[in-house]
């Protein structure tokens, strides 16, 4: 429905814009010096002066607390860095007005920016709002499921095509920093968010997050300013490893770390979450997902375990839970999320670095690409200063995706599940392996050429750099080790396929076979039964998973 | 399973209500004083009232300019709206632009919405490019000069403008006086809003805490306040033993209207802000703290606030 409503979004945009007399007078002497996206030509004049009016609308909508419905839709809470943000745009396009600038490069990059908040916060309203799919976005969802396996085909040209690509800097979309190996960019972008994941972790119980079907829950560190969810279940590790990837692709993303019994959960009483056991009854009545095997040690913390970890002091005799594993994700304080990043809008589909990221979705095997599973952020870069971010977020439904028809439940992480190869050539064609649910319009744009683009940022990670992301994730390690093999020559055949000569081969072979504790648990570059032991909280080779349901 | 109902119920209370706090709603009480010195060298000498510590921590300086239409359409609607120039020792100069309300009753309830930055604020005088700040920064050495210039005539001119210019921008104080009503509060009123009092006022601050060294049965008994690291003052950060219940000032204050061989009007108030993160808990101490303070230093309750108190000394 969303996907549709985009699309009549654009289209609406579209006739009204081509018809409308503002447009047909300004947006031509205009656009032929200056390209703009043409949504943003309502905020210029005929006169090429901004128009004051349609940007106070905007910039209310974004800052008044009073506002709270825009068509019908409820409106998100605005955080006051996203206000202060605002305003701040709001006032250099006043006095651009004031001095009757004429349009220009940075009245156009300002404008951009409170157009794409202004959209990005309206998406985050109708997607709050929609609390249930409809049969039909359900059958649409499955469809595209369907069809995308084996069927996504790119022609490769016959003529010859450009293998220079311009240095693409876009400061929005990706955080391109060629010079930085591509494992070490994870940690830079957290640092650059003040996203401190120490060793040892205490958080206090807060509240159950919205959204998703994986069983999560939010809780805040010691000092009540940032905040994290746990999450538990099949994306445990995807999530983390996938997370690593994009990032080290270029993109910003979500930042999940791997935890066992060195997090600490305490229910201080403040929650509305008392006790371990009430944290796994609500989960199994909220996602229908039991989580009693992921927990570990529970009680009341006690005077001796203060005396190892002092910050446990103020909760001594406070209930606490610790568990066999679990993600926790960063919500930093730092950053503020919006809405989706608008993959339809503003010409978004027209940059090479998305559309070309369709190749590194397809790289992880990544299901569940719906446009809310990207987001707008605004990152706070230390004195006040602020700067807006496309992130791709809930990258874990990959790695290997099993989708069950009849019981409409679904399973990631399954490692017998991912293809060998990401893409084959088919005649002059590119055939690509992964499912997907949602083909959002950027990736119905993409071309062999964008997709190349991404190919060479793929070739850029050699066996340290893969081998570090798997080592982060903390599969048991035959599963990690035969992921290693896989994502190893799934990168081989993305490259064979797009001609990019390998400058890191990374040695694999489909025959992997390891032997743990004399017994055999890969064989022939398949997880066999024997390896799933009684001892992970889940199962790497059961298909029985979560229900479907979309995110709501 | 009544208890768990109630204490989910009591839960989404607080939520909601802290979510009303930190939208603009002040629980504060203000307290007139006879005698400032002798309340000041009492409170130093003896700062524990009601179980609760009073911890000095900065002396301040406040210098507030307040606007009104021609016929004071904002206080007789029972609304303040100012901009203010804070000089502070630990955290230097600072300005905003507010607007509140006046208190209903003696609960001390008011609303309070405020543009807490105003650094990027910028307007053109004659072809100048000029901040805001340097606008009102003239209006506000008036509380101490009394003195008009033509250099004020002008920044007055300017500010006026600027306000006739901005009656429809994103600026919360004029956002919410549109919420509150749209029909009066329309461009062309906030267009009519002029400086018409200015004011400077001199601020004893103090945390009021709940030390275990004073009072620990009171303390034991005494939910955390559980407020985010960054948001609690510096002297608490550095000591999280203390329970932040409430802020407290002392204000020695003097206002002057905006004319000519003005006529001064001193004000003394005590006041006490409620920070706590269970309102209801918050003011449960505070009553207990109003209580002895009552008796002790015979303070007596204030419901008008600063700016119409001093029109209404003026207009008598």
């Amino acid at each position: 429905m969303f996907l549709l409503r985009g699309l009549l979004k654009t289209f609406l945009l579209f006739v009204f814009y081509s018809t409308s007399p503002i447009y047909s007078q300004v947006a031509s002497p205009v656009a032929s010096t200056i390209p703009m996206p043409v949504e943003l030509s309502f905020y210029f004049q005929k006169d090429s002066l901004v128009n004051l009016e349609h940007i106070r609308s905007t910039c209310n909508l974004l800052t008044d607390p009073n506002a709270l419905y825009k068509d019908g839709f409820l409106l998100p809470a605005r955080k006051k860095a996203f206000i202060r943000y605002v305003k701040t745009i709001s006032e250099q396009l006043e006095l651009a007005y004031l001095l009757k600038k004429k349009i220009d490069t940075k009245t156009i990059e300002l404008v951009y920016q409170l157009e794409w908040m202004r959209l990005s916060f309206i998406q985050k309203a109708e997607s709050n709002s929609t609390i249930k799919l409809s049969f039909h976005e359900k059958k649409q969802l499955f469809l595209n499921t369907l069809k995308s396996k084996n069927s996504r085909r790119i022609a490769i040209p016959q003529a010859n095509f450009s293998t220079e690509y311009e240095s693409i800097y876009s400061s929005f979309f990706t955080e391109l920093v060629d010079s930085l190996c591509p494992e070490e960019r994870f940690d830079l972008l957290a640092k650059k968010k003040k996203i401190n994941a120490k060793t040892q972790m205490i958080v206090l119980a807060n509240q159950f997050s919205i959204g998703g079907s994986a069983p999560k829950f939010e809780v805040l560190d010691l000092d009540i300013e940032n905040k994290w969810i746990i999450k538990w279940g099949d994306e445990v590790h995807t999530d983390i490893f996938c997370s690593r990837l994009f990032a080290g692709l270029g993109y910003d993303v979500d930042h999940p770390y791997y935890y066992t019994e060195n997090l600490i959960l305490i229910f201080d009483g403040v929650s509305n979450v008392k006790t371990p056991e009430e944290l796994l009854d609500s989960l199994n009545i909220k996602y229908g997902v039991n989580i009693q095997n992921y927990m570990g040690k529970t009680g009341k913390v006690t005077g001796e375990m203060a005396k190892s970890l002092p910050s446990l002091t103020p909760f001594i005799g406070k209930p606490y839970a610790q568990f066999v594993e679990c993600s926790l994700e960063a919500r930093p304080d730092r950053v503020k999320r919006l809405g989706s990043f608008m993959p339809y809008a503003l010409k978004n589909d027209s940059r090479m670095e998305l559309r070309g990221s369709l190749l590194a979705q397809i790289f992880i095997d990544n299901w569940d690409t719906k446009e809310d599973n990207t987001a707008l952020t605004l990152v706070n870069k230390g004195n006040k200063h602020y700067r807006l971010s496309a992130i791709f977020s809930d990258l874990g439904t990959s790695m290997g995706v099993h989708i069950s028809w009849l019981n409409q439940d679904f399973k990631v992480g399954l490692v017998n599940e991912l293809p060998w190869e990401a893409v084959k050539i088919k005649g002059q064609k590119l055939v690509f392996t992964s499912r997907m649910n949602s083909l959002v319009d950027l990736y119905k744009k993409t071309n062999y050429e964008d997709l190349r683009w991404m190919a060479l940022k793929i070739a850029a990670i050699d066996s340290v750099g893969l081998r570090s992301m798997i080592e982060a994730a903390h599969w048991p390690k035959a599963i990690g080790e035969l992921y290693f093999h896989k994502m190893a020559s799934r990168r081989a055949s993305i490259l064979r396929a797009f001609h990019v000569l390998d400058p890191h081969p990374i040695a694999f072979t489909k025959q992997l076979t390891i032997h743990e504790n004399g017994k055999c648990v890969v064989k022939k570059g398949k997880l066999l039964k024997a390896a799933d032991l009684a001892t992970y909280p889940i199962s790497y080779i059961n298909f029985k998973g979560r229900m479907r349901n979309y995110g709501k | 399973m009544a208890n768990k109902t109630n204490f989910v119920l009591s839960f989404i209370f607080l939520i909601k209500l802290s979510c009303s706090y930190s939208q603009g709603i002040e629980e504060q009480r203000k307290y007139c004083v006879k005698n400032a010195d002798t309340f000041e060298v009492s409170l130093k000498k003896d700062p524990t009232i009601g179980g609760i510590s009073l911890l000095h921590h900065a002396d301040d300086v406040y210098y507030d300019l307040y606007l009104d239409s021609p016929d004071y359409t904002l206080k007789r609607n029972g609304y303040s709206l100012r901009f203010r120039k804070r000089i502070s020792n630990e955290n230097g100069v600072s300005y905003s632009f507010q607007l509140k309300s006046e208190m209903v009753d003696l609960n001390g309830v008011r609303m309070e919405v405020e543009e807490s930055d105003l650094s990027f604020y910028k307007f053109l005088q004659d072809t100048s490019i000029i901040h805001l700040t340097d606008i009102i920064d003239p209006l506000f050495d008036f509380a101490d000069t009394k003195i008009p210039t033509i250099a004020l005539q002008k920044c007055r001119e300017t500010l006026q403008e600027w306000l006739i210019f901005k009656s429809n921008a994103p600026i919360l104080p004029f956002q919410q006086l549109k919420s509150l009503n749209a029909v009066l509060f329309n461009d062309a009123m906030i267009g009519s809003f002029a400086p018409v009092l200015v004011g400077k006022s001199l601020r004893s601050r103090f945390h009021g805490v709940i030390d275990p060294e004073q009072n620990d049965s009171l303390y034991r008994s005494t939910i955390r306040n559980q407020i985010a690291f960054k948001e609690l003052p510096k002297k608490l950060q550095e000591n999280d033993t203390l329970n932040w219940i409430f802020e407290a000032s002392l204000d020695k204050s003097q206002f002057v209207p905006l004319e000519e061989n003005p006529r001064t009007i001193d004000l003394i108030e005590f006041e006490v802000e409620n920070k706590f993160f269970i309102p209801e808990r918050g003011a449960q101490l505070i009553d207990s703290f109003q209580k002895e303070a009552e008796t002790k230093y015979n303070l007596g309750p204030v419901t008008k606030s600063k700016y119409a108190q001093a029109i209404d000394i003026l207009h008598n």
